[in-house]
């Protein structure tokens, strides 16, 4: 009887090689896992010539190397055992992380030729094996194809490279990127800090490093990640030593910040400072984004970088746990919220203050626990066992964290910037604003696309690129459109501006011509009264006189402000002189409608920036004639206050009334043009001009254009409606080039 | 027989209405227009005829005074051509200082009248400061509006009648002032000399002198809130004891030309009084309610009421007043204004803390704190916020 056996054809090999190892990138990172679990403390990668297919990447290691027996048993023999009899690395047993036996095909995946030379500490010389994969055709029979080894001088005390040459892709600069950041996913990064670095016991770390070589230029290839973290506003970092005490650093340029603290453990009661219990060698480190929110960057961010970031942040943020150099899952893995902290602060991060949920965070934690004296791992190697080091920990981090972010929102800087923010969010970007950006998208895809020609050599653009290119291409005709309408809306504004603007002036001269008149009452009056009246006769002229002073007082109020704005000269304002000029104005008429009206003014020179002294009589009455009808409405003994007070770099001025306050869902809109908060009301109070619903606007307007703003308030107790404007105190210089 | 002004008004559209009805609040018994005289600005020929016809209007019509109503709507060449009541005021004091000789002279081609500017402009006050030396023609500057709250009627008379008096051909000092040889030798002696040197001046010049410097300002003469204040009384709380006290010192008030519209006190001779009654004392550190004791009990007044010190002042060792609200003040209690004085015996004019506070160190186009007190008055506000706070 004659034996056979299989027989294996060498075509085999392409087909595994192809078939093990899809894409390229994979094939990489096999290989670099294969450095890590040769103990290497770095791998470096080196593109050489890839901007087109044939180049060649150099992938050098400094592990263990490999001995002749292990280069012939193990790498050269297929399917071979050593992973799975050797599942930890030898030096400093680190968890194998390569899959089995892919290593060389990974290499066949990427180049036609590899050249491999490795070598140990105890060996003498180095070993070389060329292999030319393309002679695994098909119709060879595999044991027929063989490959010379080559005994040469050591280039290195220990370690291996491959050269894979005649590379069957081109790696653009792109692409090497994308496969730095797949193959740093899973090792602890370097980048937590030096003191994080002393803290460990042995030399146990592993970077990979890439290059890319163009002609004679070799380039580091930055990783993505650390790139990103420049861009972070502030970082917050802390340690518990062995001496178990805790501290924590938030620094950050951005927001002026760089402060210390010592973090207590939990219990202390005065204020003093609780060293831990357990805890000691745990290192931390998170970098802080905010998204959407441009403006709280340095130097201004671009809005696609940061939404590159919070892309990236949807798999990459939260807080990672690693220990003796190893991600322990499920730690920091999206929707894994361990530190509680986007069932703390996600709803306020809303956008109230300080969005702080873990998704702003990137951050890592390392403990140094070789024993695992503090630290178990569950036995299903789902996390860590919740024992009291767990929960220190977990209270050391959340109080370095909250303590962080109560440092950065109270920075002044910060809340500059929020403010800023708040308000851009108000205004929305403008028409020429969005266009603007939507031509700089184009012109920055534009430079993407012939980039992506000089390096790829392809004229086709990517899918990413063409959808982009639609998008915002859809945009620009959506904003136009947008102008269109924008455009009639303020024409309609403007046809209601300039009917009121015709009109004010036709109330100027009106007014003026009011003047003219006084005296001729005046002296008829007087003259009436100096005569020997019977009594009704005096009642009447006594009457005429008084309603003709009320008269007067309305007159000579406006024919000031109209006079000082013809001036068009702007000056600061003393805002109690120009409340008080109010309240002398409006008195009468607001006794006559049973209207109390009080002032309350805190503090001296409450100068505002320079403006027309006519728009606080236009901001005053507007309120006023909108308090008296809302007084009206609830038929009660009225009362109007009107405050003032200055706040830092602001003056604040309060309008309060007991009327029948603003219904919630108007509030927002009623500074908006032909928004009227008045129901119709009888004729009695003056519907007037107020009721075209553009009071308030023009108010708005008026305070917007010196960077104020307004706003609907709390009322103090016994009134229901606070309208607040906050504008810019006048500056010292302002003061001075006024002589005030 | 009632005094007899000439009204101008540059305003052709004003129909008579408007004009009589304001005319009517100063028209009294004393005091007549002759109607008004619609400023036509321009002749039929074109030729501008208004300065010699006005010449001749006031020697047939032996007006005592114009009253100009100005709305200063002056056009750039109407201002070139002196054609504006400035140019109109300044020729006829020109007219009145020179005879045909070109020579000054106390009595020129007519008779010196007071010249009154009164305007519906509401700032007439301030574009008149920023002219000094037109503002310096006119005896009174009024806003309309203002008129007859503040007497213009009594004031229009009182010049009239002190410009007939400075009119005299035999003019004494003593009579114009109404104060006896001694009197006027113990008065400053920089007074003495400068109104004595104004005696071969024109009219005009005179009057323009005492009104100024003599009775605008509390110095030699005081007016009734300061004659109060160093007495020590509150005039609204005492009401008709005041008008009493009043009655009693009449002795030593001012009775020269335009006493009647200018409610004035010889300083000197009061205070020559109270030494001689009260001689171990000295009022001025004395406390409101001592001052009142006192001077109750010479003229057995009862009901003569102490005045109070105003908010934020503590001393009711009055001296001055505020300029601000007129009330009684300490100077310790206020602060410097800016208005200068221009002679030595004039007092400087203070504000009380409260003025200071409430106008925020000042009133557009009355007062500001003087610049010296400037530091004073931050570091009294840091004080008041530390202390409110």
């Amino acid at each position: 009887m004659e034996n056979v056996s299989f027989t294996v054809d060498a075509g085999l090999i392409n087909r595994l090689g192809l078939e093990l190892v899809g894409r390229a990138e994979t094939a990489v990172s096999e290989l670099i896992k294969n450095a890590y679990d040769a103990d290497a403390n770095y791998v470096e990668l080196d593109f050489i010539e890839t901007i087109q297919a044939g180049g060649t990447l150099v992938i050098t290691d400094d592990g263990n190397g490999m001995t002749k027996d292990q280069l012939i048993q193990g790498f050269m023999r297929i399917s071979s055992g050593d992973k799975v009899d050797n599942p930890i690395s030898p030096k400093y047993k680190r968890s194998r992380a390569g899959k089995k036996g892919i290593g060389r095909f990974a290499t066949q995946r990427l180049g036609k030729r590899l050249i491999l030379t490795t070598q140990t500490r105890e060996s003498q010389s180095s070993l070389k094996i060329t292999i030319e994969w393309d002679m695994y055709e098909t119709h060879k029979e595999l044991i027929t194809i063989s490959h010379p080894i080559e005994e040469i001088p050591k280039e290195r005390s220990q370690g291996t490279t491959l050269r894979i040459e005649n590379l069957r892709e081109a790696w653009s600069e792109a692409t090497i990127k994308r496969i730095f950041r797949y193959t740093s996913e899973l090792i602890q990064p370097n980048y937590l800090s030096d003191t994080a670095k002393s803290l460990r016991e042995s030399n146990d770390s592993f970077e990979p490093i890439f290059y890319q070589t163009v002609g004679l230029e070799r380039n580091k290839i930055a990783d993505v990640q650390e790139l990103i973290f420049d861009f972070a506003i502030a970082t917050i970092e802390g340690y518990v030593g062995t001496d178990k005490i805790g501290y924590c650093n938030v620094s950050s340029k951005r927001f002026e910040l760089d402060e210390i603290t010592e973090i207590s453990a939990e219990g202390n009661k005065n204020e003093e400072i609780i060293s831990f219990q357990l805890l000691e060698n745990i290192h931390f480190k998170t970098y802080y984004f905010i998204y959407n929110r441009t403006e709280y960057y340095r130097d201004g961010i671009s809005k696609m970088l940061l939404n590159q970031i919070k892309d990236f942040a949807e798999e990459r943020s939260g807080l990672r746990l690693y220990r003796n150099g190893f991600r322990v899952l499920p730690y920091g893995e999206p929707n894994d919220d361990w530190l509680e902290f986007d069932r703390r602060w996600s709803k306020e991060s809303a956008a109230i203050t300080i969005p702080f949920g873990n998704k702003n965070l990137f951050g890592f934690i390392e403990i140094v626990d070789k024993q695992g004296r503090l630290f178990e791992e569950t036995a299903s190697r789902e996390g860590l066992i919740e024992n009291d080091a767990l929960k220190e920990l977990k209270y050391f981090l959340m109080q370095s964290l909250k303590w962080g972010r109560g440092k950065i929102a109270g920075s002044i800087e910060f809340r500059k910037a929020r403010k800023k923010w708040v308000k851009k969010q108000e205004d929305k970007r403008s028409v020429p604003q969005k266009l603007e950006d939507i031509i700089k998208r184009i012109q920055s895809l534009g430079e993407d696309i012939s980039k992506g020609i000089q390096e790829n050599g392809n004229t086709l653009i990517s899918n990413e690129q063409k959808e982009l290119l639609e998008n915002t291409l859809a945009e620009l005709r959506k904003t136009t459109i947008s102008i269109e309408e924008d455009v009639n809306a303020q024409i309609e504004d403007l046809a209601m501006m300039r009917v009121l603007a015709g009109l004010g002036l036709v109330i100027a001269e009106f007014v003026h011509e009011l003047q003219q008149f006084s005296p001729a009452f005046n002296g008829g009056l007087s003259f009436l009264s100096r005569q020997n009246l019977d009594e009704q006769s005096k009642e009447v002229t006594l009457n005429l006189q008084k309603s003709f002073n009320r008269f007067k007082t309305y007159t000579s109020y406006f024919d000031k402000a109209i006079s000082r704005n013809v001036q068009r000269e702007l000056e600061p304002i003393n805002i109690k002189m120009a409340i008080n000029e109010f309240i002398n104005t409006i008195k009468p008429d607001a006794e006559s409608n049973r209207i109390a009206v009080d002032k309350d003014f805190k503090g001296f020179d409450l100068y505002t920036c320079p403006m027309h002294p006519s728009e606080w009589s236009s901001v005053f009455f507007n309120f006023y004639s909108n308090s008296k009808k809302a007084i009206f409405r609830v038929q009660s003994e009225g009362k109007i206050l009107i405050t003032a007070e200055e706040d830092k770099s602001k003056i604040c001025i309060e309008f309060m009334d007991n009327g029948d306050g603003i219904k919630e869902n108007i509030q927002e809109r009623m500074f908006e043009a032909f928004v009227t908060i008045s129901q119709p009301v009888t004729d009695d109070v003056g519907e007037g001009l107020t009721g075209t619903g553009l009071g308030l606007k023009i108010v708005k307007d008026i305070i917007r254009a010196y960077d104020g703003e307004v706003y609907v308030s709390l009322p103090k107790e016994g009134y229901n409606t606070c309208i607040r404007i906050e504008i810019p105190k006048a500056t010292k210089t302002q003061l001075e080039k006024y002589g005030y | 027989m009632a005094i007899k002004y000439l009204y101008i008004d540059d305003n052709p559209t004003n129909d008579g209405a408007l004009t009589k009805g304001f005319l009517s609040g100063l028209k009294t018994d004393q005091l007549d227009f002759d109607e008004y005289y619609i400023w036509v600005r321009e002749t039929q020929d074109g030729k501008w005829k208004i300065r010699e016809d006005l010449e001749h209007f006031i020697k047939e019509n032996s007006y005592q005074g114009i009253l100009f109503d100005w709305n200063l709507t002056a056009s750039s060449s109407q201002i070139a051509n002196g054609d504006t009541s400035v140019g109109l005021a300044q020729h006829i004091r020109q007219i009145i200082s020179f005879n045909k000789e070109g020579v000054k002279n106390s009595i020129g081609a007519i008779k010196d009248i007071p010249l009154v500017l009164c305007s519906s402009k509401g700032n007439i006050k301030e574009i008149m400061d920023l002219d000094k030396t037109g503002a310096d023609l006119f005896d009174y500057i009024y806003h309309r509006d203002e008129m007859i709250e503040a007497r213009a009627d009594v004031a229009l008379h009182s010049l009239s009648k002190g410009y007939e008096k400075l009119n005299e051909k035999e003019r004494a000092l003593i009579s114009i002032l109404h104060s006896d040889e001694t009197t006027f030798n113990n008065l400053d002696i920089i007074f003495q000399e400068d109104i004595k040197s104004l005696m071969q001046s024109p009219s005009h010049e005179i009057a323009r002198f005492i009104l100024r410097e003599l009775i605008e300002y509390q110095g030699l003469l005081i007016d009734e809130d300061l004659l109060a204040a160093r007495l020590g009384v509150d005039i609204e709380k005492s009401g008709e004891v005041w008008v009493k006290l009043k009655k009693e010192l009449e002795l030593f008030k001012y009775q020269g030309v335009f006493e009647d519209a200018w409610e004035r006190w010889w300083w000197l001779e009061i205070e020559e009084w109270l030494s001689n009654n009260f001689p171990d004392i000295s009022f001025q550190t004395t406390k409101a309610v001592q001052r009142v004791q006192l001077i109750s009990g010479k003229f057995n007044l009862e009901g003569l009421k102490p005045a109070q010190p105003l908010d934020r002042c503590d001393s009711d060792e009055f001296w001055t007043i505020c300029y601000a609200t007129k009330k009684p003040l300490d100077f310790f209690d206020g602060f410097l204004t800016n208005i200068r004085t221009s002679y030595p015996w004039q007092d400087d004019i203070y504000v009380s803390n409260k003025a200071v506070l409430d106008f925020e160190g000042g009133q557009e186009g009355k007062w500001k704190i003087s610049p010296t007190e400037k530091n004073r008055l931050k570091k009294y506000k840091t004080l008041l916020n530390s202390e409110e706070s």
